[in-house]
This record gives structure tokens, C-alpha cells and sequence, in this order.
């Protein structure tokens, strides 16, 4: 339930990797507010102006995030491959992305050259919606967009109108009086019977919630999940965890505090998620919360707290439980839970807490499997963590692990050597009778992990059940022959 | 239940699944082998077109949470609509590129040889939908074989199993 309250925004600051060296691509590029002459010089020296990285962001996408000025912007979109009709990131075009900034003078240009105004990205949004989402509060903007024929009662996938998109962010009735006379409603409520006190009170907008009270909108109401606005406060988003005191507010107004939802969530569950302040926990405790109830999965919020990486929540729960190796319905304890979302600080604090960590969830697999699949460049540490952890303890991957198959998937050189020092078996097959150096010839950008494997004593005799070679296999791969990768070194003699 | 009912409601069911499966349906083994594309996950479904091109039943859906069925436009504007039986038997993990899926197909035979289509439809987070990824006719005389595909599908092999 909580992808229905939490909002899409971007992780723009992330997505600045990929096409190495183009400074159009680079946020900090954009945050000078770098004149045309800059972009002119910098597209002379061979950046390229149009060119969208992995997450499909271009140079005027970032333009316009970073509120370049308008004449930047507008030369970059002048720029071969820049149409308005390109499509970026999450299926927006330039429109939405203006209308997220609130850009009246970028929008009112993009509308007269023809953009579409009745596109919807992947995350069910039309420009109407997006600049909601996004807490525009200037109405000239939306009067701008609804005259190009945008529906005012225009609704992102969960249902949410504009209004409850801003109920989080708008501090009075302003823009509610202005909807209203667009047609919505300040009672409607979006597919899960949310309605705009439940938006208000999952961001923590104290003052919105005083307000639509004193409209005399029903407050203490569920949702189609069972949930109440307590239940919906507790449970953090991007943009973090809500304080004491929109707790405190809630339960002023008599909104229940001790509450299960019809998924078994208490707001416990929560605050293990985010939270970070012990008096949080304290407050529900007080209040009667259960902090054993166990959700429909299996999970209690002990449990969720060690998955979140919430040293202090899990803490808190700790003298609560009565068995720190309980198991949700996925055969899953707390410490597996931390391995599988790569959370180092509960998996250390669990450990020494004598979590056992000889485990197998219900699917078979072991601690091993789980860090592998769990490994990522960016928390390579916390891999480290689980792996000294389990080799401290003598522990051992199955005999037919697939560790060395996860490796090969990831394509991490570095991890594909930890698992044959583990003794990953290197011709076993997996269940599409692949072994990995088939998968390697298959997924390899270069030829690195498949001479890796061949030094190890891969086969290279052995055929998939559809008579396929790794040789075979590697000549199919576009991006080793792209590379121009020279692959006689893997012909079965 | 009595016995006697109990046997009786058996032979039935055995008879009615035998009946079904002699007028039934054909299965193959099929193979999705994606490009090697960068990026995530693809989600793609496998269904049966009418000579209209019409959606008429899923086959297979590759890809198991269903916040992101909307990015196959085409299909989900019928799959909404269909309320269609439980998908989750014929749902399977996403493949990444490079990558390869494995899984039975079971194609009543009433779709073959009279201008039904099989569509491979495929979509990638932050990247675009391509409707007709492997678009083709359901002919017995040419069923089995290997299908390029137009964009993240680099073929598709269909066996019959």
C-alpha cells in the first residue's frame, strides 16, 4: 500500500553518471547557470547537447531542473535532437518537466510550439498532475494548462487529483478554492478511499489538517486498506519520516493511535521503516500499540526495522521479542532480512546478538545466496560485513549454490572471484541448464570474466539443451561484438 | 460428501479434463532471448491476437509486480478491462538483457490456422514500449522455429514440447 501514497519524483542527483564527460548530463554543470556562450563552447568542444543517459535524462531536462535561465534553456532546445516531442525520462516530455519547475514563460513557449499536452508517463501523471505533485502553487500556472484542454479532474494512477497531490504542501485554501471552481472536490477521495486529510497527514501538514477539520471533512476515517490517518503518518517516504508532533496533533483530534490495518499493520511497523526518534516508538508504546502484532507477511516491526537498516527502532523492539530468529511467511528472519536489503548496521547489531545465521528461508537458499543477490557497487561494505560474518562462523555456501551464476549476472569481476574462492562449483548448471560461462558469453561486456572462468577450468565443451555453445552464445552478444571482442579464445577444440 | 459422490465427481472431472485436452490446446516450449541491452529489467507479455489484431488471452506474463503493467500500454488497456483471471499462474521473473526465459506454452488449437496472431510485447523502466517486439501468425506449418525480434527480443524459439 505505501506505493500509493509515495511520490514519483526523480532521483536527479543520482542519474548524473553515464555518458562519461558530457557536461550537459551533469547536474553541477546546470547549477552555474551557465550563459549560452558557455553551452556554444562546450557543444564546440564536442558534448553533446541531445544525448540522453541511462535514465533517459538529456541536457534540457537538467536545464530545466536546475531552473536554468529561459535563454539557456530555449538554445538548448534549438539544438539538433531536441525536439518538443522527445520523450525523457519516465516517458515525460519538456512540458512536464517546465510544468513540475513551474516555468511559465519555458511552458508557454513549449505549448505554442506544439507540444502534447495530453501525455501521460509511466507513473500515470499528466502535466497537470506533475506540477501538483511537485507543490506548484502558482495558479497562473495551471491556468495555463487547463486551457490547452488538460482536465482539472485529471487523476494519476491511484486516483489522486490535484488536489490531494497537494494536500502535502499547500498551507491554505487558496488553491482548494481554485479547484473547486474547476470542478473538484475537497471530499473526494482517490482509488483506495484516501481522501485529502489522509494525503495531509501523510506528509505531516499539521496546518492542512486543521484546515480541512474546520471544512468539516470526516477525519477519522479508514481506507480501503483498513488504514487511518495514524497509520498513514507512519509510514515515511522519500522525503523522510514525519515528527512526534504530527503524531501528538493526530491523537489530539481523536484519531486512533492503537490501530491495525487489514494487512496486520500497526503504525509500529510504520515508523520501523524510517523513524529515527525513540520517543516515537515510546508514544505508540504508551498508547497501547502492540509491538509483537505480525503483519500479514509474517512481520513484526522488529523485523521491518532490521530490513530498513533502523538500528534504533530495532532496538526499542528488541526487549519486546521473544525470539530474534522469528520467521515471517517467507521463512525469513530478521537478519536474513538485513542481508537481503543489504542493511550492515542491524546485521552487525543481530549478530552479536547471537542471530543465527546458518539459515535457509523457505526457498532453500543461504545466507550466501542472499548476499550476492543483495551486492551492489554501492554497498560493496556492507557485503564485506555479511561475508567476514559468515566465514567467521565456518559457515559454507550449499554444494549447488548459484553464487557464482548471481556474480556472473552482475558482472562484477571482483565478485565472481569471491565466489570461486568460496568454491562455487564452476560448470554447474542452473535451472535453464545454463552454467556461467555460458552466462557470461550471454551478458559480458568485454572478455574479462569469461578468460576468468576458462583460467578456473570452465568447459567450454558443454551446450544448453538447445545444442548452444558459450562460443556460440558470445558470438549473438551485440555488445561484445560492438567491442569488437575477439572470441576464437572460446571455440570448443 | 459421500463416497459414492465423492467418485463420481472424480470420473467427471476426469472425463471433462480429458475432453478438453483432445480437442485441447498444443504446447511448445518457448525461449525469449533478450539482447543485450543496458538497463533494467524488461517486462513482456505473450498473448493471442484475433485476425483483427485484438486481444483475446495471455499467455504469459513476464514480470510480477503489477505497479508496472500500465507501461505495456496496449495490452493493459485490455487486461484492465478483461479482469482476467488470475495471472499469477502464468507469471514469471523479469529477464534482463543478455538474458533468457524458459516456460510452456499452452496455445488452444482453435487459434491456429485461422488468422490469429502471437504478440511478444516488451517495455524497459526509463526506456520505450515496443508493441510488436515478435509479431506471428498462428500457423501449424510454421509455429516451431526461431523468431527475430525488432528490438530488446533478439529471438524467439518456439518448440513443440
Amino acid at each position: 500500500m505505501n506505493k500509493l501514497l509515495s511520490i514519483p519524483l526523480l532521483f536527479l542527483v543520482l542519474s548524473g553518471f553515464g555518458q562519461q564527460g558530457n557536461s550537459f548530463l551533469e547536474p553541477s554543470f546546470w547549477k552555474e547557470n551557465p550563459s549560452v556562450k558557455t553551452i556554444k563552447k562546450k557543444i564546440k568542444e564536442g558534448h553533446d547537447p541531445a544525448a540522453l543517459n541511462d535514465n533517459a535524462f538529456d541536457g534540457v531536462t537538467y536545464a530545466i531542473n536546475a531552473n536554468a535561465s529561459l535563454e539557456s534553456i530555449l538554445f538548448m532546445l534549438e539544438q539538433e535532437g531536441n525536439s518538443v516531442d522527445k520523450i525523457t525520462h519516465d516517458n515525460r516530455n519538456y512540458l512536464m518537466w517546465a510544468a513540475r519547475m513551474g516555468n511559465k514563460p519555458l511552458i508557454e513557449h513549449l505549448i505554442k510550439e506544439g507540444s502534447n499536452t495530453n501525455l501521460t508517463d509511466s507513473h500515470g501523471y499528466n502535466a497537470l498532475t506533475f506540477a501538483a505533485v511537485a507543490g506548484v502553487e502558482n495558479m497562473a500556472i495551471y491556468d495555463l494548462l487547463l486551457s490547452t484542454g488538460i482536465a482539472a479532474t485529471s487523476t494519476n494512477r491511484s486516483g489522486a487529483n490535484a488536489l490531494h497531490l497537494l494536500a502535502g504542501s499547500m498551507k491554505n485554501d487558496a488553491l482548494i478554492r481554485y479547484f473547486e471552481q474547476k470542478g473538484l472536490s475537497i471530499r473526494s477521495l482517490d482509488h483506495n478511499e484516501n481522501g485529502l486529510f489522509h494525503y495531509a497527514a501523510q506528509r505531516g501538514n499539521i496546518e492542512m489538517m486543521n484546515l480541512l477539520i474546520a471544512e468539516g471533512l470526516p477525519y477519522r476515517t479508514l481506507n480501503k486498506a483498513g488504514e487511518n490517518a495514524m497509520i498513514l503518518a507512519s509510514k515515511s517516504g522519500r522525503r523522510g519520516s514525519n515528527g512526534l508532533e504530527v503524531f501528538q496533533f493526530l491523537d489530539s483530534k481523536g484519531v486512533a493511535a492503537d490501530i491495525v490495518s487489514w494487512e496486520g499493520n500497526t503504525p509500529l511497523h510504520g515508523i520501523a521503516a524510517g523513524a529515527k526518534d525513540e520517543a516515537i516508538f515510546d508514544f505508540f508504546v504508551d498508547k497501547g500499540v502492540n509491538v509483537n502484532q505480525v503483519n500479514e507477511e509474517g512481520n513484526t516491526a522488529f523485523m521491518l526495522a532490521a530490513q530498513r537498516n533502523n538500528l534504533k527502532m530495532l532496538q526499542k523492539a528488541e526487549p519486546y521479542t521473544h525470539d530474534i530468529n522469528r520467521r515471517n511467511h517467507e521463512g525469513e528472519s530478521a537478519v536474513i532480512l538485513a542481508v537481503k536489503s543489504g542493511a550492515a548496521s542491524t546485521f552487525e547489531y543481530l549478530k552479536t546478538r547471537g542471530a543465527d545465521l546458518s539459515f535457509k528461508d523457505a526457498k532453500g537458499n543461504d545466507i550466501f545466496y542472499h548476499m550476492f543477490q543483495s551486492h551492489s557497487k554501492r554497498n560493496a561494505k556492507a557485503f564485506q560485513t555479511f561475508l567476514n560474518a559468515a566465514t567467521a562462523n565456518n559457515l559454507k555456501p550449499d554444494s549447488d549454490t548459484e553464487i557464482l551464476h548471481i556474480a556472473v549476472e552482475k558482472g562484477e569481476i571482483s565478485l565472481v572471484k569471491t565466489a570461486l574462492k568460496l568454491g562455487a562449483k564452476i560448470n554447474h548448471r542452473n535451472e535453464e541448464g545454463l552454467t556461467p560461462l555460458h552466462l557470461a558469453a550471454m551478458k559480458a561486456q568485454s572478455n574479462d570474466i569469461l578468460h576468468l572462468l576458462l583460467e578456473h577450468g570452465a568447459d567450454k565443451g558443454i551446450k544448453t539443451e538447445f545444442e548452444e555453445s558459450a562460443y556460440d552464445l558470445a558470438q549473438e552478444n551485440e555488445v561484445l561484438a560492438k567491442n569488437g571482442v575477439d572470441l576464437s579464445f572460446l571455440k570448443a577444440n | 460428501m459421500n463416497k459414492i459422490h465423492l467418485i463420481t465427481w472424480i470420473a467427471i472431472t476426469f472425463i471433462v479434463s480429458a475432453f478438453k485436452s483432445d480437442v485441447g490446446s498444443s504446447q511448445y516450449k518457448c525461449m525469449i532471448q533478450l539482447t543485450n541491452y543496458s538497463g533494467e529489467g524488461a517486462y513482456i507479455v505473450v498473448s493471442v491476437l484475433n485476425a483483427n489484431k485484438e486481444y483475446v488471452e495471455t499467455l504469459r506474463v513476464l514480470g510480477d509486480d503489477e505497479e508496472w503493467y500500465p507501461d505495456l500500454p496496449t495490452w493493459w488497456s485490455f487486461f484492465e478491462k478483461a479482469g482476467q483471471e488470475n495471472v499469477d499462474a502464468i507469471t514469471g521473473a523479469t529477464i534482463a538483457g543478455g538474458e533468457r526465459s524458459i516456460f510452456i506454452l499452452d496455445i488452444d488449437d482453435r487459434y491456429l490456422d485461422n488468422g490469429h496472431f502471437l504478440r511478444f510485447e516488451t517495455s524497459v523502466e526509463h526506456q520505450n514500449y515496443v508493441e510488436n517486439d515478435v509479431l506471428l501468425p498462428l500457423k501449424s506449418s510454421s509455429i516451431s522455429g526461431k523468431f527475430e525480434g525488432s528490438d530488446y527480443i533478439r529471438y524467439v524459439r518456439l518448440i513443440p514440447n
